[in-house]
């Protein structure tokens, strides 16, 4: 962690190099969760790069106290929902869309806690539903569910993101999921439950 | 309410698919290097006033308001035993067409070479006619001197350079006129009256009058005498109305008139917008140039602030009482 706070000290100080060397260190994480928030790669990089764009022409404001990586995210949340209000455009997920790597482009592959084959298969096709659920939440119902559900931030960090009080979060938390199941209604109570047992 | 139940069976599944999601990713391999394409040319354009960040940028301009403000009243202050030292702007009605002479006298005297004789250069044309008739000259940059203007030029000559610029901004307000200028006036008068009381309520009545909304009074033990000083702010065209009625409230024992241009720095900000707003067209990304704009906009308040600072005129009336030594 201190050669993150003397990097944007440096950076602060306008040193590009070092700013490049954050990006560097932050760039897969900042990029996940842009995927995330937005559910496809073209948007998730522009999100990811608006991010890192937005927190350098910001940096005279960032508090060495504070984490930076939690600060990237607040970032980008912010930006993304900006975006999204603008745009007002409707994303679409193509689940087929292959993952770009270093080394190349791999399908992806969801974990899956079962062994049998058809469970897997299963699993599968429950993820990309909920996926496909999630992507059509509002931006604020999105945000939190990905930042909580996703990211796996603790309620207090998901407000410091936010920028909002715990209790905010707590209730907007809530109203997301029940959002979330709303729009997974399609899938029966009797499913969810088979799938809950597993 | 219940706000989070790891044991609620209809959101367990959906917590688990939703977790699922959160899988490392690795951004594309020319990501970094998109990131600082986009950041080295914010590098190279940011200015001084650009690097500050915001409590500094508030801590210069609160700065510049106290020196502005502290500058007014010391003056006020001090100078009050000076003569009256009235400066007033003359409408410079000189124009390129008649410009104007070295004096003779001056390039005849002995052992004075002609060459080497300064020459006053021609002002710039000014007045609200050319205003009216002539296309809108630009603002120079900062630095490099302002092109004169002919009042004879045909208004439907093709447009170049900077006055082409300034031509395709259809919807530039008409502050831009760089050709105007803009002053900050001042006045002080010293009124002795037989009753400070009654001299405020008459101010007050004559400040409703010459349409002076908010006038402010602040009783003052100036050593010895006991002192109302009344400050108002008057359109600049009530102005000569108002020096008549004060003239009725009192005996004026002194009168200054101090007048500061502001044309200097109105153009210099005018530059620096213009300058922004160059940056800002040409920057692609949505951030660059959504930073240009806030800063735009507050230039362009600044500069609605001096157009209507140039447009009123401040007076500060010190009032005693007679027989105050």
């Amino acid at each position: 962690m201190e050669d993150v706070r003397v990097l944007v000290q440096q950076a602060q100080q306008g040193n590009t190099a070092a700013f490049e060397q954050l990006v560097v260190r932050y760039q897969h994480q900042v990029y996940a969760l842009s995927y995330s928030l937005a559910g496809n790669y073209a948007d998730a990089q522009d999100l990811a790069q608006e991010t890192f764009v937005k927190a350098y022409g910001a940096l005279g404001s960032f508090r060495l106290e504070a984490d930076f990586g939690t600060w990237l995210h607040r970032i980008a949340v912010n930006t993304w929902i900006n975006m999204q209000r603008k745009m007002k455009r409707t994303s679409a997920l193509s689940l087929d869309e292959p993952l770009t790597l270093g080394s190349g482009e791999v399908q992806r592959e969801l974990a899956a806690t079962a062994e049998n084959p058809e469970e897997i298969l299963e699993s599968k096709e429950f993820q990309s539903t909920v996926r496909h659920a999630l992507m059509q939440l509002s931006e604020e119902h999105r945000a939190v569910l990905v930042l909580r559900e996703v990211q796996g931030y603790s309620y207090e960090e998901v407000a410091q993101i936010l920028d909002c009080t715990l209790g905010t979060v707590k209730s907007r938390i809530n109203r997301a999921r029940q959002a979330l199941k709303e729009k997974l209604s399609a899938v029966s109570p009797t499913e969810l439950l088979r799938k809950a047992r597993r | 309410m219940v706000y989070d139940d790891p044991f609620d069976p209809h959101w367990q599944p959906i917590g688990r698919a939703l977790r699922a999601m959160n899988q490392p990713m690795e951004a594309p391999p020319d990501f970094v290097a998109g990131v600082m394409k986009r950041i080295q040319p914010q590098t190279q354009r940011r200015t001084f006033w650009q690097r500050l960040d915001k409590n500094s940028k508030k801590a210069v301009s609160v700065a510049a308001a106290l020196a502005a403000v502290t500058g007014s009243v010391w003056g006020l202050t001090l100078q009050e035993a000076a003569p009256p030292m009235v400066a007033h702007v003359e409408p410079n009605t000189l124009s390129a067409a008649s410009p104007v002479a070295a004096d003779p006298k001056a390039t005849a005297e002995p052992g004075t070479p002609a060459a080497t004789t300064p020459q006053t250069p021609a002002p710039l044309v000014t007045g609200g006619a050319l205003e009216a008739k002539a296309p809108v000259p630009a603002l120079s940059p900062v630095g490099k001197p302002l092109e004169p203007v002919l009042a004879t030029s045909p208004p439907t000559s093709a447009p170049t350079g900077e006055r082409a610029l300034a031509q395709t901004e259809s919807t530039v307000p008409e502050r831009v006129l760089v050709s105007k200028q803009r002053t900050l006036t001042r006045t002080s008068i010293k009124l002795q009256v037989p009753s400070r009381v009654t001299a405020e309520q008459a101010l007050r009545a004559l400040a409703q009058r010459v349409g002076s909304s908010s006038p402010t009074s602040v009783p003052l033990d100036a050593g010895t005498a006991q002192v109302t000083l009344f400050q108002l702010t008057v359109d600049t065209t009530k102005a000569d109305l108002l020096n008549e009625l004060i003239a009725t409230v009192g005996t004026i024992i002194d009168r200054q008139q101090e007048v500061t241009s502001l044309t200097d720095d109105y153009n210099a900000a005018l530059a620096q917008r213009r300058e922004l707003q160059a940056q800002r067209d040409s920057t692609a990304d949505t951030a660059g140039r959504q930073a240009l704009t806030a800063q735009i906009t507050s230039l362009e308040a600044q500069l609605a602030q001096w157009d209507q600072d140039a447009s009123k005129q401040r007076w500060t009336i010190w009032i005693e009482e007679k027989g105050t030594p």
